[in-house]
């Protein structure tokens, strides 16, 4: 029956299933089985099939004889047989049962399986999957999860969560003859729908998630099994909050309990029901599957963005505390090169030490530095400047040979000339920063300082240096109030300024890379600032501003990709690539005194906290997280549209998360190319218009809060991505407004932009100089308009509105007036696309509200000067779909359409006379939720389809069947 | 505007508050009854799912209290313009109410807290009922969404075959259902099938439903059970998920009317509204205080759209910023919203151009006695601002130019002391700090957080601003 054969190619969605193996990785996303291999260090997709159809798949479970693989979607169940060296996939037998399958698993050393169903039954097959029995539990209510536990049909426990808070514990085989199955235990202290159970045999602990934001540990003694039997009491042991919304995953580990959410958190607790591990991952969006080996120690996680991530259960850390027995107050400390630690105290007195060794020795005491002091080590950490306030200015430099440290550079200074800042230049040079924001410029040779340069801060208040770095044949500073200058070696005054380039609590750092001239700058507000040096102007130029999740930034591990910063009482280590925190550390803040030694392999933290000396060391494999699959959008994508280039689609999206993405895919790998954030709400709309130069265009963004923002791709460049201008109503009166659709084109030479908004118009804007000035508006009724597009009829533009009432509305852009409408659905129309047939004929399809698919065929006509609408024939279809028709595509010969009820449908059409006949060709049932639309590339003999939602799929559709 | 914004966004929203409706939910009901003459000789009622209570609302009022809704929402009392007195109501009428949490009291509404699809809830009912038999059953249940699309369509569906279940149960012979069910693959199924027990069943989105939305609602009339038939076997009866649509034709196999019900030419749900309407020259807006709060917010995560949202939670008043019961992160993301947008009102467009105040969730506290919601608390971080001139504001974090206080919190300090005739940006800005100050303190309950430094001290200070810092508890600092 089906004229053309469909055919999955890639699925981004959520990953609700996942199964960690001795060096694979099963996940479950959509309907597909994705495997992949993985060791400590990399990871690689092997192979991917479609196991089900139309369904994704909710459990993974292998036999205990490890080559057979147990799956289950919705109230299907299936068996593989399974090769992992040859990865062979053969299916051997499939159900479907009546109900739900909330969990199901091999008992009876491989022989038989049975799964639990979301009414609390009980189901009992063999090993083909041939029904044995069925068994009810006497509480008939929903679950929402359960467990299964022990491996023989005679142990086996039944662990079910209800709606209504509780967890019923039961058992199959009590007794077999009743109708109804005896509930031997309820464990009440949830308060919400349970989301989570797990029990593992040999296990004297029950781990359970709710609703209710909590995890609770219960406890029993002895075996489960034999608890049941007695009127032992299984007791609440902990309840655990650490979670801000839903819980939805729990495992229980030897030594841990691992525990997953909605608010896109994995908590590390121990089995004592201490908290020591919290992790952000997947964006922040929810989790939905996690799987451990503890052998390995790791942990993967499948999330609602799409992504898998493996992490350490535990990150292997050191931990050292040195007590300062002196009497002072130590102030400031560094690591050096060899992993010393050198401390100046509030009376000046200068210590070595080590903490390895737990030695400690002081090595001068230096009066002039009594009650103020700086200390500041060189970049190649063999090196320390000392200074203060009588201006006296110290250099020791470490002794590699002997370990030992040696005053090698002094200069006198003048009495009452305190020094308010030093910073590190090189090996070399250092920079000081003196009374009225004088710079003096430093350098060390032959145990003298010699003066070099003197340079001065503008005139601000608290006038001093907070950062500085040397940036090509000049410096750059930073100075107290987020101001950052560039000097030359011949000036006082700084030859370039730029303003708060970050906010009032200064820069924190700076950093220049000579090979890519690019000047990186830290700030106490969040931001990261980019800016290129151009060589032969010497000018700094502005690149980007980048906003992190912590206020206060400290410093950028280049090669690692690692910014320190802190958040709260925490320092944290943020990985750039994946945004991410890879590590978070309660310190006490900022305030105190710390350093941080990055090394290749390895890295060491030091602080100061009452008196202690505090040393964490770690290596960067111990803690560091890895993607097994990068995440995509956290929720809908609204929009999404596909250019090819060079044989790849480049797909831009834009949706719920307010991020605007850019993808490459080349047939095989999916890769995210870039994540822009500018949108203040979510992003409801895109349109491209192609400039003159192939590699151009522009991207126009739309949605919440009336926002629209102008992009350039030119993909001849490295970001290709850039924003040139941002349009949004300060009027607060239309800031609610939301752009739900954009159409542009050049008309008299102007490049129109159309949007339609939900507050019944349609803005015309036109673009100047790169920014968007409203022309003129378009006034329809208080309707939400959701679709617009522009029809050419002669020399004359027609627009083309669609509402929430059903109608196709026609204007003529040069009077501004309504001409025609054509009632087309009973309620919104949600997509639609468009053929000119020739001079004056059109045929219009579109998808609606309500779950139609509708043709218009009509013509334009012209009557004295004004212009007309006449229908020639329709055509609808309202039994196909079951949801709303979310998108639609229609080519010369075949049309499409795609639906909330994840059908992705195809007719084959021709028009006779002015009659539409319409075939249908074939169903492709997806696993992307929410259908947001579709994007199709036609070839001869095939389309290529892009469809998203929550999520997309990649399909191809053969139609030479 | 900040309060004002849902008004904005969602017209059947600010209609309901006006009218008094506990959700806006209620006008679904309305244009359903209105379609349907579904009230017609009612007497006694079921309400499946019915928290917050805005069904039972409307239930109460027309069957109890005689009072006329019109398909606008609007009470419209009776004839005579007087709203009957409690000695002509309806004391024949019988309004059971279910939902998993707890609503506040209605008139002439019975509430029970239970499952509607564990069997023992169903009997409750039943007992409930004392023989008696129901002309209506209405059931607007949907789960805890979960984000998992299929899985609350499926627990959506199992909704219904609980509410069905129960109806079967209680309703008369001719008496008539009403269910709210998504719009997803395998549900038309199931309405397919109701058709073998009731006469006539449609489908229907009423016209307060959003767009997007796949809520839509089944209506059943006259029930006439076959000879025979027993409800306690629905579930397998109707068994649904053994079917699926693949062989369809797209030569329409089932047909089930999708209708909209709701005048068409009426409002938009999608639409944003302004406050004032030129074509509507006699109704003037006020903003009005939201109805009758629900005695758990944790219903709200259990709709499936975010238009069901209760009025309850948007309009923040200082006194709810300190701790505020929001179980579920779409709830406190949806406060932050607010109350950025509260803060961006009283900052006319200077926060705008600075940055917006950081409002933070700082901690969940766990439940208190026996109260089954939990409790947020937020904080607020202010933005800097500086201006120099006529005026002197400063409000700024000043960590001491020594790190020598180990213990030094950031601080903030406000001087503020503008004449009349100060620039006008200066005076805004004063003023939107005095409004934040008070924000800040109820929110934090910390009166010192935000020095107040008065004119004396401020004539002190202005010579040498660069160099004031605040005095920090170490002692130590100069
Ligand atoms: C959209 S609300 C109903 C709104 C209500 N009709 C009104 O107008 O105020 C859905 C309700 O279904 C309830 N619910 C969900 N699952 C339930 C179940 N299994 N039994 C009873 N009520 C349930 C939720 O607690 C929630 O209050």
């Amino acid at each position: 029956m089906a004229l053309v054969k469909f055919t999955g190619k890639l699925i981004k969605t959520d990953v609700t299933a996942i199964k960690l193996l001795e060096n694979h990785l099963l996940c479950g996303i959509g309907a597909f089985l994705h495997v992949y291999s993985i060791d400590e260090t990399a990871s690689s997709l092997l192979h991917k099939l479609r196991v089900f159809n139309g369904v994704r798949i909710y459990g993974i479970q292998l036999s205990e004889s490890g080559n057979k693989v147990l799956l289950h979607a919705e109230n299907q169940i299936k068996v593989y047989s399974m090769d992992l060296k040859s990865l062979e996939f053969k299916e051997i037998a499939c159900v479907e049962s009546s109900d739900w399958v909330l969990r199901a698993k091999w008992i009876d050393s491989d022989e038989n399986i049975v799964a639990i169903s979301m009414h609390n039954v009980i189901e009992y097959y063999t090993k083909d999957l041939e029904l044995k029995k069925s068994i009810v539990c006497e509480e008939r209510c929903i679950l929402y999860c359960a467990n299964l536990s022990y491996n023989r049909w005679e142990d086996l426990v039944v662990l079910s969560g209800t709606v209504f808070s509780e967890v019923l514990i039961w058992k199959p085989s009590f007794d077999e003859g009743a109708e109804l199955c005896k509930v031997l235990r309820r464990l009440t202290g949830h308060n919400g729908v349970l989301f989570s159970i797990h029990h593992v045999p040999g296990m004297e602990l029950i781990c359970t998630t709710s609703d209710d934001r909590s995890v609770i540990l219960w406890q029993f003694d002895g075996e489960l099994q034999d608890v049941l039997k007695t009127n032992e009491e299984i007791r609440l042991k902990k309840r655990m909050y650490g979670h801000k919304a839903r819980v939805f995953g729990c495992q229980l580990l030897t030594n841990h309990v691992v525990s997953i959410g909605e608010d896109g958190f994995l908590i590390v607790w121990d089995l004592n029901g201490n908290l020591l591990r919290k992790i952000e991952a997947h964006q922040n969006g929810r989790i939905w599957s996690v799987d451990c080996s503890e052998e390995r120690n790791m942990i993967v996680t499948g999330g609602g963005d799409s992504g898998v991530i493996v992490f350490p259960i535990k990150p292997l850390m050191m931990i050292d505390h040195l007590e300062f027995q002196e009497k002072a107050t130590p102030k400031h400390l560094v690591l050096l090169e060899n992993n010393d630690i050198v401390l100046i105290t509030d009376k000046g007195c200068v210590y070595q030490m080590n903490s390895e060794s737990d030695w400690c020795r002081l090595m001068w005491t230096f009066e002039e530095f009594e009650s103020y002091s700086l200390l500041e080590v060189s970049s190649c950490r063999k090196m320390i400047a000392l200074a203060g306030f009588k201006g006296v200015i110290r250099v020791i430099t470490l002794n590699e040979s002997n370990g030992k440290l040696e005053l090698t550079a002094y200069h006198r200074g003048i009495e009452k000339d305190r020094t308010y800042s030093l910073h590190w230049l090189n090996c070399k040079h250092i920079l000081t920063c003196g009374i009225d924001g004088l710079l003096y410029l430093w350098r060390i040779e032959n145990g003298a300082l010699i003066l070099l340069h003197i340079s001065q801060l503008p005139k601000i208040k608290e006038r001093w240096s907070t950062a500085a770095c040397l940036c090509g044949k000049g410096i750059a500073v930073g100075d107290r109030k987020g101001n950052l200058h560039y000097y030359d070696l011949h000036d006082l005054n700084p030859m370039q300024t730029f303003k708060r380039t970050h906010n009032h609590l200064g820069i924190t750092n700076l950093h220049y890379d000579s090979t890519s001239g690019i000047l990186t700058t830290l700030g106490r507000n969040s931001r990261v600032c980019k800016f290129k040096l151009d060589s032969h102007t010497r000018q700094l130029e502005l690149l980007t501003s980048d906003k992190l999740p912590f206020t206060w930034l400290c410093s950028m591990v280049q090669e690692k990709r690692i910014i320190t910063a802190f958040s709260g009482n925490d320092f944290v280590l943020w990985d750039y690539k994946t945004r991410r925190v890879v590590l978070q550390l309660g310190c006490g803040g900022g305030h105190r005194s710390w350093d941080f030694n990055p090394k290749h392999s390895k890295f060491e933290y030091v602080y100061i906290k009452n008196k202690t000396i505090n040393v964490i060391k770690s290596e960067w494999s111990c803690i560091n997280s890895r993607d097994i699959i990068k995440g995509f959008h956290v929720n809908e994508i609204n929009s999404l549209r596909c250019l090819k280039r060079d044989g790849c689609i480049y797909s831009l999206s834009g949706g719920e998360d307010t991020t605007l993405r850019i993808a490459k895919y080349d047939g095989q790998n999916f890769e995210n190319i870039d994540v822009l954030k500018s949108h203040l709400s979510s992003i409801r709309c895109l349109n491209l218009y192609q400039l003159e130069d192939e590699s151009k265009c522009f991207l126009f963004s739309a949605g919440g809060r009336g926002q629209i923002i102008l992009w350039q791709l030119d993909f001849n460049k490295e970001n290709i991505c850039n924003q040139l201008f941002s349009y949004y109503e300060a009027d607060s009166n239309l800031s609610e407004v939301r752009v739900m659709d954009l159409c542009s084109a050049k008309i008299n030479d102007e490049v129109l932009l159309f949007a339609a908004c939900s507050d019944g118009k349609i803005k015309i804007y036109s673009m100047q100089n790169d920014e968007l000035k409203l022309a003129k508006t378009l006034e329809y009724k208080l309707k939400c308009i959701l679709k617009v597009t522009l029809l050419t009829y002669e020399d004359e533009t027609i627009v083309v509105s669609m509402a929430t009432d059903g109608y196709l509305v026609f204007w003529d852009l040069k009077t501004g007036y309504k001409f025609g409408e054509i009632k087309a659905h009973i309620s919104g129309i949600n997509s639609f696309a468009f053929r000119k047939m020739n001079e004056d004929i059109f045929l219009f399809l579109t998808g609606g509200d309500d779950n139609a698919l509708t043709m218009n065929l009509f013509k334009i006509v012209r009557n004295e000067n004004e212009l007309g609408l006449e229908t020639i024939s329709d055509y609808s279809n309202d039994g196909t779909h079951v949801a709303q028709v979310s998108g639609v595509y229609l080519d010369e010969e075949y049309f499409m359409a795609t639906s909330l009820d994840q059908k992705l449908t195809i007719f084959k059409y021709d028009i006779l006379n002015g009659t539409i006949l319409v075939r249908y060709a074939g169903v492709y049932n997806s696993t992307i939720s929410d259908a947001k639309g579709i994007e199709v590339f036609r070839s001869e003999k095939s389309l290529e389809i892009v469809l998203y939602g929550l999520g997309i799929e990649i399909i191809n559709c053969n139609l030479s069947v | 505007m900040g309060k004002k914004s849902k008004d904005k966004r969602d017209i059947y929203y600010r209609k309901a508050k006006e009218q008094g409706w506990r959700a806006r939910s209620a006008f679904k009901l309305i244009q359903l009854a209105d379609k349907f003459n579904l009230f017609d000789g009612v007497t006694k009622a079921v309400d499946l799912c019915a928290a917050p209570g805005s069904w039972s609302q409307v239930l109460s009022r027309k069957l109890y209290m005689c009072e006329e809704i019109d398909a606008e929402g609007i009470v419209t009392i009776a004839s005579n313009g007087i709203a009957p007195p409690p000695e002509m109501w309806n004391r024949d009428a019988k309004i059971i109410a279910v939902d998993l949490q707890p609503m506040s009291p209605l008139p002439g509404v019975i509430q029970l807290q239970g499952d509607i699809t564990q069997f023992s809830t169903a009997q409750n009912i039943i007992t409930k009922f004392n023989g008696d038999q129901a002309d209506l059953v209405v059931c607007d249940g949907a789960p805890d969404v979960s984000g998992l699309h299929d899985m609350d369509v499926y627990v959506q569906s199992q909704l219904l075959l609980g509410a069905l279940h129960i109806a079967c149960n209680v309703l008369r012979r001719g008496g008539n259902f009403v269910a709210k069910m998504f719009r997803a693959k395998q549900n038309h199924l199931l309405i397919y099938q109701l058709k073998t027990i009731f006469q006539e069943v449609s489908f229907h989105k009423p016209t307060s439903s959003r767009n997007s939305s796949t809520e839509a609602f089944v209506v059943a009339l006259n029930y006439r059970p076959p000879k025979g038939f027993n409800p306690t076997l629905l579930t397998n009866y109707l068994g649904i998920g053994k079917d699926n649509f693949d062989g369809l034709t797209g030569i329409n196999k089932f047909i089930i009317p999708f209708i909209v019900s709701g005048d068409l030419s009426g409002y938009d749900a999608d639409a944003t509204y302004p406050l004032y309407q030129d074509d509507e020259p006699e109704y003037e807006y006020r903003y009005t205080e939201p109805v009758q709060p629900p005695l758990r917010v944790g219903y709200l995560d259990n709709s499936p759209d975010p238009e069901d949202l209760p009025m309850e939670l948007p309009e923040l008043t200082p006194q709810h910023i300190k701790e505020f019961n929001l179980p579920y992160k779409r709830h406190r993301d949806y406060v932050i919203e607010q109350f950025k947008m509260l803060m961006q009102d009283h900052s006319y467009d200077v926060a705008i151009a600075s940055d917006v105040p950081q409002v933070k969730v700082e901690k969940v506290l766990p439940a208190i006695n026996n109260e089954d919601f939990n409790r947020v608390q937020l904080s607020i971080t202010l933005p800097e601002y500086t201006i120099e001139g006529d005026g002197i504001l400063i409000s700024e974090e000043i960590p001491h130019p020594q790190r020598c206080c180990e213990q030094m919190k950031p601080t903030f300090l406000k001087l503020y002391d503008y004449t009349d005739d100060a620039p006008e940006d200066l005076k805004r800005v004063c003023q939107y700090y005095e409004q934040l100050n008070k924000y800040f303190n109820e929110a934090t309950g910390e009166e010192n957080n935000i020095l107040n430094v008065n004119a004396n001290t401020l004539e002190q200070y202005k010579n040498d601003i660069s160099t004031f810092y605040l005095p920090c508890s170490c002692g130590k600092c100069e």
